[in-house]
């Protein structure tokens, strides 16, 4: 297996007061330096659809701002190289990026999808050049928001779900093309939440297309993490930790805002890695059993602090690697 | 204290993700960090009363957060009143002014944020005239008269609707150093008035002082802060992606840590009489709230001391 630590540690707009500095190049140099020092030669970077905001930022977080200050991704990889990371594992895209980019680029929803695929390839080959092997998308807006987009019509949103695996399945298709495999990511506040994934996986070539399952996101909307891990770990191309001890007792998924509950006893989704309730030693035992192989994105989505939060990244992996190694 | 001046502050807090955190000892623990101060509108609001502001300006860009936290622009304009907090104004950008082909669509979204600042119960509406240079311009006099057009018509509806907007230049802007003065003189002084931001304008290469002195009768509002760049090469702000320096370069900071000759300007507003809002403008900080305390005390100890 390989420790993969993802940029998704930070939220540009919440991570602490001081949006500005996070949008800056200089902080991502530093933040670059930092994934090294705590020993991580490989990372994943959730990418955002380029628009004209996003990209005048100096953060890595779409193409066109990788682009425009490193000439290319092969530029980028070798600025990473030089700090001491050796590729870009893992590239995301959202479909919830699609959705927030429409105001701006004025996208009307019928093209949803065809700006999703063209997000999507050039995520994908961006991460060809960055040496990378796995496109992971989520392949539809949070539940909220396409209630609002659709007026709640329940038909059009199995609808936007079904031509959103067909999306998928193309997507699928052309970036095996370029070396890249397509692995789908389920988190608890879109269509593909929990026990949702099994019939939406019905919907998509198992040979285009695979399923990168992730704990928190599982365990929130009630499904059993454990038994989805035995289920999918041997097909699975990549894996995602991300850690919680959030429950959504009160149907937050639904709102708008899924990841920062405006009610209720707790209002905090996201833990770091280690300090949430995920039994993280029963899956890396699934994992090994089922001879998985591949990445494991370590995700403390939002941490409130970055510095602390690498660093925990860190610790975490090798507790779990030594903890394991002491069983066996 | 006389009472001309309301102290207003740009939000710029960008995404705040809670409307009020209700387990806020619990939010803590969670951390044991200052992370959970600076989540919820219900402290940041707090802090801008705490700290000596009457006001909040908005930027269109948080606009879908602060819609879906509140639900209505009136619901958070009296969740603010709540806290001693009026709104003041809002941003606002006139991309693609200089296209003739997208006037319509320029002036209808500029209406659309005249309304949407009125539900908020705002006044300025403090306006971008344009794109940045890089890749628009230099403009031609047909591109600026296709800018001021837009101004005019938006403006009229304006001040149909109670709203001021205010010319807002930035030093990175479609119009600058050569012709932003002419682009004023192109609009209509009975509904297209100025914002002055302080930094901007010096950042350009004009001098804030004369500026001040010749278009005193168009600035309705100001967007005060400093700045340690006096005039700024042409090929630094006609270069593409300026505003955020990639190794960290501050082209904004506090009152009175910059250079700008802050007392000496204030002197002219205080002889010209002006009444209104000023709004601080802290992009660039690292630390919002000690940004906002510095420059409030600036504000009324040191030029309130001259005019308030």
């Amino acid at each position: 297996m390989k420790a993969v630590a993802s940029y998704g540690i930070v939220n540009a707009d919440t991570s602490g007061p001081g949006a500005f500095l996070r949008a800056a190049k200089w902080y991502w140099d530093e933040l670059t330096d930092m994934f090294a020092a705590a020993g991580f030669t490989s990372v994943m970077i959730p990418m955002v659809v380029n628009t004209e905001n996003v990209s005048r930022n100096g953060a890595p977080i779409c193409t066109a701002s990788v682009k425009t200050r490193f000439g290319s991704p092969a530029g980028y990889l070798a600025y990473l190289n030089e700090k001491g990371i050796g590729n870009v594992e893992c590239i995301g895209v959202t479909a919830q990026s699609m959705y927030n980019s429409l105001f701006e680029t004025g996208l009307p929803m019928e093209k949803f999808f065809d700006g999703f695929y063209d997000y999507a390839m050039d995520a994908a080959e961006a991460l060809k050049e960055l040496k990378g092997s796995t496109l992971l998308a989520s392949p539809t807006p949070g539940i909220g928001f396409l209630r609002l987009a659709f007026d709640g019509d329940e038909g059009k949103m199995d609808k936007f779900l079904k031509d959103s695996a067909e999306c998928m399945n193309r997507i699928g298709a052309d970036v095996k093309g370029l070396g890249i495999n397509l692995a789908i990511r389920n988190e608890y506040w879109t269509e593909l939440r929990g026990a949702g994934i099994d019939s939406y996986m019905e919907l998509l070539d198992p040979a285009k297309v695979s399923f990168a399952p992730d704990p928190a996101h599982l365990h929130i909307a009630g499904a059993d993490y454990l038994e989805v891990f035995r289920k999918y770990a041997g097909a699975a191309k990549a894996v995602c930790f991300t850690d919680t001890k959030f429950t959504d007792p009160d149907g937050v998924y639904q709102t708008i805002s899924p990841e920062f509950p405006q009610d209720g006893a707790a209002q905090r989704v996201y833990w770091d890695l280690g300090y949430g309730d995920m039994d993280f030693a029963a899956i890396y035992k699934i994992l090994k059993e089922t001879g998985f192989d591949g990445p494991v994105l370590l995700e403390s989505k939002y941490s409130l602090d970055i510095p602390k939060g690498i660093l925990r990244l860190r610790t975490f992996w090798n507790r779990l690697e030594k903890n394991y190694a002491k069983e066996a | 204290m006389a009472n001309n001046i309301k102290l207003s502050h740009m939000s710029h807090w960008k995404t705040v993700p809670y409307k009020q955190i209700d387990n806020f000892r619990d939010y803590y623990y969670e951390d044991k960090s200052n992370a959970c101060y600076y989540q919820d509108w219900d402290r940041i609001l707090r802090y801008h009363k705490a700290t000596g502001y009457d006001g909040i300006e908005l930027a269109p860009w948080d606009l879908a957060e602060i819609l879906g936290l509140f639900g209505t622009p009136a619901e958070f304009t009296a969740f603010a009143k709540d806290h001693g907090i009026e709104v003041s104004g809002m941003f606002h950008g006139c991309d693609d002014s200089h296209i003739p082909e997208k006037h319509d669509e320029v002036v209808a979204a500029g209406k659309a944020a005249v309304d949407t600042l009125k539900a908020f119960g705002g006044k300025h509406l403090n306006t971008c005239p344009g794109n940045n240079f890089y890749g628009n311009g230099p403009l031609d006099d047909a591109g600026l008269r296709t800018i001021a057009s837009c101004l005019d018509e938006i403006g009229a509806y304006a001040e149909a609707n109670g709203i001021q907007i205010g010319i807002h230049n930035e030093f990175f802007c479609v119009t600058n150093k050569e012709n932003h003065r002419q682009l004023i003189e192109l609009t209509d002084p009975r509904c297209v008035h100025y914002c002055l931001d302080t930094a901007q304008v010096v950042l350009m290469g004009d001098d804030v002082i004369d500026f001040y002195e010749t278009y005193k009768d168009r600035i309705c509002t100001f967007h005060w802060k400093d700045t340690a760049d006096l005039g700024v090469p042409d090929e630094i702000r006609y270069a593409k992606d300026v505003e955020i320096c990639d190794d960290g370069h501050r082209w904004f900071w506090e009152p009175g840590e910059g250079l700008l000759p802050m007392e000496e300007l204030w002197k002219h507003v205080a002889a010209y009489g002006f009444k209104g809002w000023v709004t601080i403008e802290d992009d660039g900080s690292p630390d919002y709230l000690a940004a906002m305390a510095l420059s409030s005390y600036y504000m009324k100890q040191v030029l309130g001391k001259i005019y308030w």
